[in-house]
């Protein structure tokens, strides 16, 4: 490989690492729907007459960037207000403590590591991972239908314990749990008709899933954000950070395992194995938690994209590695190892972009308004969902944004929103078909 | 343990059964419905490992009845009222031979502050103790230490008469969610017996209870090879949360309603303990693997002992199994276990930490039972 190829590589996915950090700073904004409009225009420009591994390069700068970058606008540009503090994430109670920017060191600590933890263990785990794919394989329905099953079975009462009598008790402790059950029907089944009759005109089919999802997770955070009443308080930028040992290694171990589950098990994702590696790993704290966030987000998006290029597996997770796959096949292990590295350069890079930008929004945050940033960035989301989705694609936004809300309003788990992958991909997997009986084919 | 260890342990177990049954009815029947005709039987193993739990704190701690309720606010604190309320229920408990229940109320202050207080009971000098603590913040309890009370106004303490027993002996904490009860039962010898959330590792962490739901599966598949294998998944899956959580403190009732008290753990971990948690979850998801791919039609790996000992899985199953099984543990389950739990207690060593005293350890399990096992 002459070094002239090899620095357009660094190049591209120096490229792609600046391209994808500075619109993950986006609120709502997901790294799979920017990945898919450049993809469209990829295709219709008849790949720009450039080597394919350049483009896959790039690509994935702008999806390791994601994974690191995201945090900044979950953590400075979503702070709900009081009432939900009790069901706040540790990060977002870090921002109303005034600890935003250790909220976001913390996560970039685990997200790098998660990233080493690829390039190392990934290669030297190659066959390992090749065997126990091969034995889960046959088994993936039963995988995915106890995923399911703990999700549904895990979400515990948040009541106080104050209570008239036991039916009033029972009443109290299911409002949460019942609202749960709602929101994954409904984006269950959503997710069906989704996956068996696309809406959307064919030619934007490969973005089927981005209406409901911008609905499910961003509009609805998004309006939550507008209808709440809160203030980012000023924030304060420690010289270090104050963790042990122990909570970085907890984290990122746990944040890594489950975000290799998640990379690993199809519909599954990194907040569902994040939560249970979490379990599994019985975390405690906030630090630990966090760092485990990071960890495991990586490890998700980015592994993702290692298992489609390891020589042993080639397996298609995420829509990156779909979309790869849609103009290239990895089929050497020189490919693995390029895309490897490339992963490690863009993870370093973007750690210290994480780390500045934070700083500054730190500093700047509390001057801003949140409302406009929000109305600016819910105006860009329709405008995007319209573009490659065209209006029916909005109304299945909205549709998606109602289910979104559910959760948000009762205090229950928004992972169950998940459910619009992983209940048709379930279904699918276990060979039952719901869709004649919806009336879909 | 923590819900998703329970959980996995009814999944390990389920893949055992299906294993036994398999064996038991040939032709691969039970693995082939699995892997060929997607049967989700294994799913229920989950399902009831983690059951027991579901049932608690979702239904049980509904329906317990409460004969007092101590619900102080931030304005009106007063460990008098705390300590006043258990010594009575206590007496009342002897005097009048019935069981009475009291609650313990959290004092919430704002969306994530919380009043801490704590309750002892002094069983040698028959005396209940309350010291109210200071405001913490959320999940990660931090203190404010500026919010502490005078020791005079903190601290209360109240008598009672009858003997108290108090196997499950730690100091209460009440701070965040909800706030824990006890339930005062008198005895035949005239003592006192007093129970930590009653309603909890009661008749559903019991082996009846096991037993009383195994027929879900032959109501699922009837009474067929698959309906059989159900009804054994189910039941050991159930037995599994209560054998799992038998390794901590608080222990269970077993065979209620024949029994009426939890019999003590065997106090080997807390439930909650961070390295408990990771050992049974890492055994149980390498037996999960080890299985899915003794009972698939082709072994994905074989293990030396069954090569070198000239045993097949097709020629003699039950021997190649178990002797794999053994080497599978041998070589990829201990060895990093061991090396992990040595690695932990010589950097815990190093950095001077010392055992928790079973008092100690009880309050932990406490606080940890209490501050949502599964939440």
């Amino acid at each position: 490989m002459i070094l002239s190829y090899l620095l357009m590589c660094i190049l591209f996915v120096l490229l792609g690492t600046a391209i994808g950090s500075l619109l993950s700073m986006l609120p709502g904004l997901h790294v799979y729907n920017v990945i898919g409009f450049f993809l469209l225009f990829y295709f219709t420009m008849g790949g720009l007459g450039m080597d394919p591994m350049l483009m896959v390069l790039m690509l994935i700068g702008m999806l390791v960037s994601y994974a690191f970058v995201f945090t900044i606008p979950s953590i400075y540009f979503s702070a709900p207000d009081d009432s939900t503090m009790f069901v706040l994430m540790p990060s977002q109670r870090y921002l109303k403590e005034r600890k935003g920017h250790e909220a976001v060191v913390l996560i970039a600590t685990g997200a790098l590591i998660g990233v080493m933890a690829i390039t190392i263990f990934v290669p030297i785990f190659m066959n390992v991972l090749g065997v126990i794919w091969n034995i889960a394989l046959a088994n993936m329905h039963w995988i995915i239908g106890a995923v399911i099953a703990f999700m549904l079975l895990s979400e515990f009462p948040k009541d106080f314990g104050r209570h008239k009598n036991p039916l009033h008790g029972l009443k109290e402790g299911w409002k949460t749990i019942l609202a749960g059950y709602l929101t994954f029907f409904l984006a269950g089944l959503l997710g069906v008709i989704t996956f068996s009759k696309t809406l959307i005109p064919a030619g934007h089919a490969f973005q089927s899933l981005m209406a409901p999802l911008i609905g499910l997770f961003a509009t609805s955070s998004i309006i939550l954000n507008l209808i709440s009443k809160y203030e980012i308080p000023e924030q304060n930028i420690p010289k270090s950070i104050d963790a042990k040992p122990k909570d970085i290694v907890h984290g990122s171990v746990a944040g890594s395992i489950g975000g290799l589950f998640a990379a690993f098990i199809p519909a599954v994702t990194a907040g569902v194995g994040g939560y249970m590696s979490s379990h599994a790993f019985a975390q405690q704290g906030d630090k630990s938690f966090l760092v485990s966030m990071g960890a495991s987000r990586v490890v998700y998006y980015v592994g993702a994209i290692a298992l489609f290029f390891l020589p042993t597996l080639h397996l298609r997770r995420g829509a990156l590695a779909m979309g790869i796959n849609l103009f290239f096949t990895p089929e050497t292990v020189q490919q693995f190892y390029l895309v490897d590295a490339g992963i490690a350069l863009a993870g370093i890079i973007s750690f210290f972009i994480v780390i500045y930008a934070s700083k500054f929004l730190a500093k700047t945050i509390p001057k801003v308004n949140p409302k406009t940033l929000n109305i600016v960035v819910l105006g860009v989301l329709i405008v995007l969902v319209y573009i490659m989705t065209s209006w029916v694609g909005l109304l299945i936004m909205s549709v998606a944004t109602a289910i979104g809300l559910v959760p948000v309003l009762f205090n229950s788990r928004r992972s169950h929103c998940l459910a619009v992958i992983l209940v048709p991909i379930w279904l699918n997997m276990s060979g039952i078909t719901l869709a004649p009986l919806l009336g879909l084919w | 343990m923590k819900g998703f260890a329970h959980f996995l342990a009814g999944l390990t177990t389920a893949t055992f059964v299906v294993v036994i049954a398999n064996a038991y009815y040939g032709h691969n029947l039970i693995a082939d419905a699995i892997v060929q005709n997607k049967a989700l039987i294994l799913i229920l193993g989950g399902i009831f490992g983690i059951l027991p739990d579901t049932i608690d704190f979702r239904f049980a701690k509904y329906l317990q009845r409460h004969d007092y309720e101590v619900d102080m606010d931030e304005w009106d604190l007063d460990p008098k009222k705390v300590v006043n309320t258990l010594a009575r229920a206590i007496n009342q408990a002897s005097e009048e031979n019935r069981e009475v229940n009291v609650m313990l109320h959290t004092v919430k202050i704002s969306s994530d502050q919380w009043r801490q207080y704590n309750v002892q009971f002094d069983t040698e000098n028959n005396k209940v103790i309350c010291d109210i603590g200071p405001i913490i913040s959320g999940f990660e309890k931090r203190p404010y230490i500026t919010t502490y009370l005078p020791k005079e106004k903190a601290h209360a303490e109240a008598s009672f008469k009858p003997k108290l027993n108090y196997g499950y002996d730690a100091v209460t904490h009440v701070d965040i969610l909800s706030g824990p009860d006890f339930s005062f039962f008198p005895e035949k010898d005239g003592s006192v017996r007093a129970d930590f959330i009653p309603w909890h590792r009661r008749w559903g962490h019991s082996i009846t209870m096991g037993i009383l739901l195994a027929p879900i599966g032959f109501m699922l598949y009837g009474f067929t090879p698959l309906g059989w294998t159900a009804f054994w998944i189910i039941m050991l899956g159930y037995w599994s949360h209560i054998l799992t959580d038998h390794f901590g403190l608080m222990g269970s009732n077993m065979f209620p309603p024949f029994t009426t008290r939890r019999v003590p753990g065997f106090k080997v971990t807390r439930s909650m303990s961070p390295l408990a948690n990771i050992f049974t979850n890492y055994s149980n998801i390498l037996l999960i693997i080890f299985n899915m791919n003794a009972w698939s039609k082709v072994h994905y790996f074989e293990m030396p002992w069954a090569t070198m000992l000239g045993l097949s899985a097709k020629v003699n199953y039950a021997e190649w199994y178990i002797v794999s099984l053994l080497n599978y543990i041998i070589y990829y389950i201990l060895p990093p276990i061991l090396v992990a739990y040595f690695a932990v207690v010589y950097y815990e060593k190093k950095k001077g930490y010392r055992e928790l005293t079973d008092k100690e350890a009880m309050t932990k399990e406490q606080l940890e039972e209490l501050g949502g096992v599964n939440v």
